[in-house]
């Protein structure tokens, strides 16, 4: 489960190979007031994943798409496995149906094209309010 | 079945098919060597059918004289003169080895020519002789069997016995007998050896009485015995091949004798056979190779055409991946430009100069590896339409390496540098010597484990300016050194981006120029790329 009770900042892990996608994520994030943790590829993302729980697990998991070794959607399901009520937001330039509509049936929560970078803090803020 | 398996199979296919052929050949050649020797099988009982009559006809034209010695007033009285007198004008032989004698109704030898000792009036009695007495009623003589010696020589003979007849034409007063001996230089037997055609070959004639005891023959020996070797009831189906011997015989009714020709299978069709066998083993041996050749061809255009699809498969599958590769490497860096940009414009007022020049100087940075992958994409499109141009001239390329290495510097990027003091003259285009350097640099950094240098060298070699960059981190495979040059090859992924156009434009650029450009991988993990260009001396220029 989430935890995101009282005045406690919520923690967004950003994963993406990309150092200037991380970056950019963290500033639009950061300067929304939220903590940033990032990782470079599928396999650091799952151990930043069950380091933070429990707890503080990440509230948002932002998760780019095509990164070498695991895939976003590989990575997602790991980690809906351990918790379906996991928070995933797909982060990704090659964002298009087929890749939403599996991403979806997978139990991600949204998708973002990267093009559309400064709907990301709004979006993760949703998330975090449900 | 598949395009694939049935591809697999036609070699398979086209080899049965020669093997039938060859099979064929072979079948045929056997019913034309079964047919040819079928008629030289028909063709010698010929010559022996025609040597047994022409011999009966001799002995029944000889006993119609023999029937006037019958005919005639012999006295048949032991020690007559008169019989003796007549006897003795036949023996006009001095050399002969066998003689003759007469014979009384009471089976008494009365008198004869070459008698051995003791034999005159002692009884004549051989074996079967009451039906030979019979026979000669009606007959004026009869052969008798070979014995092992006669009555007027030692040797082995037979005996011509000639009814003498009284009043009564069928009437038998007694006997005219003369033998023969049995010797290999006989007139008859020489007569027999004159068949022989070759002495060294297997064959030979023999002509056999009625027990089967040799009379003549073309053999050295074996004269006047039996003749172990036939078996005279099967002599009566003729010709006959047996354990590899062939028999072909005729009788001689006159005298119940057969004529007897013996020899090997494989010899008799030699003739026939050796010649038809060569002629076979040359046409399926032909055909075995040209099939053979068919089908080693054929199985090779196969290879070869599955290859052709393979690569062409091959080719495909790079260019999916070159679009997929491209389309990433153009939107992750818009995404950058974009993303950076906007945020800045968004937030301006509450952002520090610090964080607002950081985002744009990232913006930048995502705008120049933008232009980067464009211009990659294009020369590469220039170099497949061939018009990839290059503005050469006299240049320095150690001035072109500090160039290089100052750009990634600003960057923070930390470079080894070894460049010589003089000047490193070659003629090439400045920019796209100046590419390929920050091409191979770039390279190295990307790969270079953290907190190891990139090394970049220059050397005069000779006539040869020689460039080197090192990096140890991700190392390349020894089967890839030579791949990574190929269109969108990358092998040295890991977390790092690209087009895998890069080293392919930095061949063509250095080969263009007349030099080369490879790479060297040690398992240590430091990975170097060397380029070669020709001095400007090597172009007969300046020095």
């Amino acid at each position: 489960m989430t935890t995101t009770t009282g005045n406690e900042v919520p923690t967004i892990l950003v994963v993406d190979d990309e150092p200037d996608m991380r970056d950019l994520s963290r500033m639009l994030l950061e300067i929304d007031g939220l903590h940033v943790v990032e990782a470079a590829d599928g396999t650091e993302a799952l151990e930043q994943f069950f380091r933070l729980d429990p707890p503080p697990s990440p509230a948002v998991v932002v998760l780019d798409s095509r990164m070498p070794g695991m895939t976003g959607l590989e990575v997602a399901a790991s980690m809906l496995e351990h918790n379906p009520d996991q928070m995933i937001v797909v982060f990704s330039a090659h964002l298009d149906r087929n890749l939403e509509a599996a991403a979806r049936e997978l139990g991600v929560a949204e998708c973002i094209s990267k093009i559309d970078a400064r709907r990301l803090p709004s979006v993760v803020r949703g998330l975090i309010a449900r | 079945m598949t395009t694939r398996t049935r591809d697999r199979l036609m070699p398979v296919f086209a080899f049965l098919a020669v093997a039938a052929v060859a099979a064929i050949i072979v079948s045929l050649l056997k019913v034309a060597s079964d047919d040819g020797s079928e008629a030289l099988r028909d063709a010698k009982q010929a010559q022996v059918r025609s040597t047994a009559n022409s011999f009966n006809a001799r002995i029944e034209s000889s006993y119609a004289a023999l029937a006037g010695l019958g005919a005639r007033a012999w006295d048949l009285e032991e020690g007559s003169e008169a019989d003796q007198a007549v006897l003795d004008t036949f023996a006009i032989d001095p050399e002969a080895l066998s003689g003759f004698y007469l014979v009384d109704g009471q089976d008494s030898i009365t008198s004869g020519v070459l008698l051995r000792p003791g034999r005159l009036g002692s009884t004549y009695a051989p074996e079967g002789w009451d039906d030979v007495k019979d026979a000669l009623a009606t007959t004026p003589a009869v052969v008798m069997p070979v014995e092992s010696e006669g009555l007027t020589t030692e040797l082995p003979s037979y005996a011509f016995v000639v009814a003498i007849r009284g009043a009564d034409p069928t009437s038998v007063r007694g006997a005219f007998v003369f033998e023969e001996a049995l010797t290999a230089d006989s007139a008859f037997n020489l007569e027999i050896q004159a068949l022989a055609d070759d002495s060294a070959s297997t064959a030979s004639w023999r002509f056999v009485d009625a027990n089967g005891a040799v009379v003549a023959s073309t053999l050295s020996d074996g004269l006047g015995e039996r003749a172990t070797d036939l078996d005279l009831d099967a002599l009566e189906a003729s010709p006959v091949v047996l354990d590899g011997t062939l028999t072909i015989s005729a009788d001689v009714p006159a005298v119940g004798w057969r004529v007897v020709f013996v020899q090997d299978e494989d010899e008799f069709v030699a003739p026939l056979a050796g010649p038809l066998q060569t002629a076979g083993l040359v046409l399926v041996l032909l055909l075995l190779a040209v099939g053979l050749t068919l089908t080693i061809v054929l199985a090779r255009r196969l290879q070869r055409s599955r290859e052709e699809q393979e690569r062409l498969r091959e080719l495909h599958r790079a260019q999916e991946e070159f679009i997929s590769v491209v389309s990433h490497e153009l939107r992750t860096p818009v995404s950058g430009v974009l993303g950076f940009l906007q945020t800045t414009l968004d937030h301006w007022p509450s952002m520090s100069d610090d964080e607002r020049q950081d985002a744009v100087r990232r913006a930048y940075a995502n705008a120049r590896r933008l232009q980067a992958t464009a211009r990659d994409v294009l020369d590469t499109e220039s170099i497949e339409s061939g018009e990839f141009g290059y503005a050469r001239h006299a240049m320095d390329l150690v001035e072109e390496a500090r160039t290089t290495v100052e750009a990634f510097a600003s960057d923070g990027a930390e470079i080894v540098v070894d460049l010589p003091e003089h000047p490193v003259m070659i003629e090439a285009d400045p920019d796209r010597i100046q590419q390929v350097l920050a091409n191979l640099v770039e390279n190295a950094l990307k790969f270079a484990s953290e907190g190891e240098p990139v090394t970049l060298a220059l050397e005069q070699v000779g006539d040869v300016a020689r460039l080197t960059v090192v990096d140890r981190g991700v190392g390349i495979e020894q089967d890839q050194l030579e791949r990574i040059f190929d269109k969108f090859v990358r092998t040295r992924t890991g977390t790092v981006s690209g087009t895998g156009l890069g080293l392919y434009i930095s061949r063509r650029i250095v080969e263009d120029h007349d030099g080369r450009i490879w790479a060297e991988s040690d398992p240590g993990g430091a990975t170097t790329f060397v380029v070669e260009l020709p001095g400007l001396d090597a172009h007969g220029g300046l020095g």
